[in-house]
């Protein structure tokens, strides 16, 4: 990191700081989950007020969830219900009332409307999750190294690979949870079960991939 | 608790969904982007001030209104202004740093009151502790400020900048942890680069040494249990060096003379303007690519005798701030 900080001269220091302040400095990224969610809690009141950077703040950071989201639940046209999504979310953005938390549940459920009806117009179930399983069964064509197949160098297609091979609603409940940061009540507010059911699919689904995974880095390490 | 703390012990499958979006996931941005202009640029879509401000781009609004600041507007910063006119002040520029009134001294318009949200600290370990309810909307708005000494540095130099955090936050006299976060412009993620704490008056001071490009700065006010405050922010600018050297100060008409050209850090790939000086005015006479040890040279033009006056001229970009430098060569007959 350029530009590191250093304590402030005695002098200024004196002055500004009360005894016995500190200034220390550090390095290193900022894992402060709290600090990016007041920033996008900033990025969603600039993009109500037609901000444009904020705007895109907002999109950079759920574009990439919501694709993801969608990859589990559906499989052929997930660019196409991602551009709706945003088409709707820009078109209702200045009546949305909430914080960057419900704008998350808001968009999700947006998108999951948005996949029903497409899959309701073609006349098939919500479920087709074939290229992604394709995609896992058929990897021994080009095995990937040990080191993508231990948890930490999980890549972010494989563990979408590994989400959906769940039973469906255990796959959405997992997605929504860790993908989307939802809670078990908004979760269950956009799927219409109730928050317990939401629970009961979560720690199905948990264990089932903790023993998805188990049985990978088991075969990698074999 | 939210749903996904079960997944603690599947943190890699976490990370590797939760990663930052991949180019392929954001190709659409130029025509989501397209989609909220048209929804933004209809009749009927409030436009306030503050859109004017924040059209500009949040940085370069906040940066440039510093440096640009009327007397009034210095005055709202400093919360100075008569009460309605700071409360006017505030509304337009609230994003940026403008405090509300004091609020223990006078009371808010009921036209121009912000819309009061519950001041009721959250418990830790819920998720209220980081959701918007867990503080108050003045809180909020009124933010820390930031306030940089200067905002524009040599790179290398050894000068240092002070950066103060406004006694906006001095409101509320408990503990505080104030980080100063910087990123270079354009990037999405922050980096702590100094902790310290608030002194008496609400304030902190950090001072910055070793810029080496641009940064943007801005303030973390963290207090227990409350979601930490963000100030606006501030654009540094780090200037490179430029120093020009003709091969000859005086040649005969139609020699040959070349300007060199070396930049510090060398800002290999990028393009220098060589102007010249003629009846008052700068007019582009030569270009070239800056190489991987900062240097550039362009041949000048010796046929006309008397004293040329050139300037180069590196543009601003994201990096690094615009920097000329001058040089002459008499020309004889």
């Amino acid at each position: 990191m350029n530009g590191l900080a250093a304590p402030a001269s005695d002098e200024a220091r004196t002055r500004e700081e009360p005894r016995g302040a500190t200034v220390r400095c550090l390095q290193g990224r900022v894992a402060n989950a709290e600090v990016h969610e007041v920033e996008l809690d900033e990025a969603l009141a600039g993009a109500r007020d037609g901000d444009e950077e904020s705007f895109l703040v907002l999109w950079r950071t759920y574009q990439p969830r919501l694709l993801r989201y969608l990859r589990v639940l559906s499989v052929t046209d997930v660019d196409d219900i991602a551009s709706e999504t945003w088409l709707q979310v820009v078109r209702d953005l200045k009546r949305f009332r909430g914080d960057s938390s419900s704008f998350a549940a808001w968009l999700f459920t947006i998108a999951r409307r948005r996949t029903v009806d497409a899959q309701r117009a073609r006349h098939r179930r919500p479920t087709v999750l074939v290229d992604l399983r394709e995609e896992f069964s058929h990897r021994g064509a080009h095995e990937p190294a040990a080191e993508e197949t231990a948890l930490d160098g999980l890549s972010t297609r494989s563990a979408l690979a590994i989400i959906a091979a769940l039973p469906v609603d255990q796959a959405e409940a997992v997605a929504l949870s860790v993908i989307g940061g939802l809670t078990a009540a908004e979760i269950a507010e956009i799927v219409g079960v109730s928050a317990g059911a939401v629970r009961v699919r979560i720690h199905r689904g948990l264990r089932r991939l903790q023993a998805s995974l188990d049985s990978r880095t088991e075969g990698a390490t074999a | 608790m939210t749903a996904s703390e079960p997944v603690d012990d599947l943190s890699g499958l976490r990370r590797a969904l939760t990663a930052p979006g991949t180019p392929e996931e954001l190709r659409a941005e130029a025509a989501v982007l397209a989609a909220y202009r048209g929804v933004t640029s209809r009749p009927g879509h409030g436009r306030t001030g503050l859109r004017l401000v924040s059209g500009l781009g949040m940085t370069a609004a906040a940066s440039s209104l510093v440096l640009s600041m009327t007397a009034v507007t210095a005055a709202a910063y400093t919360a100075n202004l008569p009460h309605a006119v700071q409360h006017a002040a505030h509304r337009l520029f609230h994003r940026i740093g403008v405090p509300a009134p004091e609020r223990s001294h006078h009371a808010a318009p009921a036209d121009l009151a912000a819309p009061q949200e519950s001041a009721e600290p959250a418990h830790a370990g819920t998720r209220q502790a980081t959701s918007t309810s867990g503080l108050p909307a003045e809180a909020r708005r009124d933010g820390p400020l930031i306030r940089p000494a200067r905002t524009l540095l040599r790179v290398g130099d050894p000068d240092r900048i002070g950066l103060t955090l406004g006694a906006a936050a001095s409101r509320d006299r408990r503990p505080a942890r104030v980080t100063l976060l910087a990123r270079t412009p354009g990037a999405l993620s922050w980096s702590a680069v100094a902790q310290t704490s608030l002194d008496s008056r609400g304030t902190a001071t950090v001072t910055l040494s070793r810029v080496e490009h641009n940064l943007e700065l801005r303030w973390s006010v963290a207090r227990p249990q409350l979601r930490p405050l963000l100030s606006s922010i501030a654009l540094v600018r780090a200037q490179p060096s430029l120093a020009l050297s003709p091969t000859r100060a005086s040649a005969a008409r139609g020699s040959t003379v070349t300007l060199s050209a070396l930049t510090a850090p060398a800002q290999h790939g990028r393009v220098l303007t060589l102007q010249e000086l003629a009846a008052g005015r700068w007019r582009d006479v030569g270009s070239a690519v800056v190489d991987h040890l900062g240097h550039a040279s362009i041949p000048l033009d010796t046929r006309q005798p008397g004293r040329h006056v050139y300037r180069g001229l590196l543009p601003s970009d994201r990096l690094f701030a615009a920097v000329t430098a001058t040089a002459s060569v008499e020309v004889t007959s």
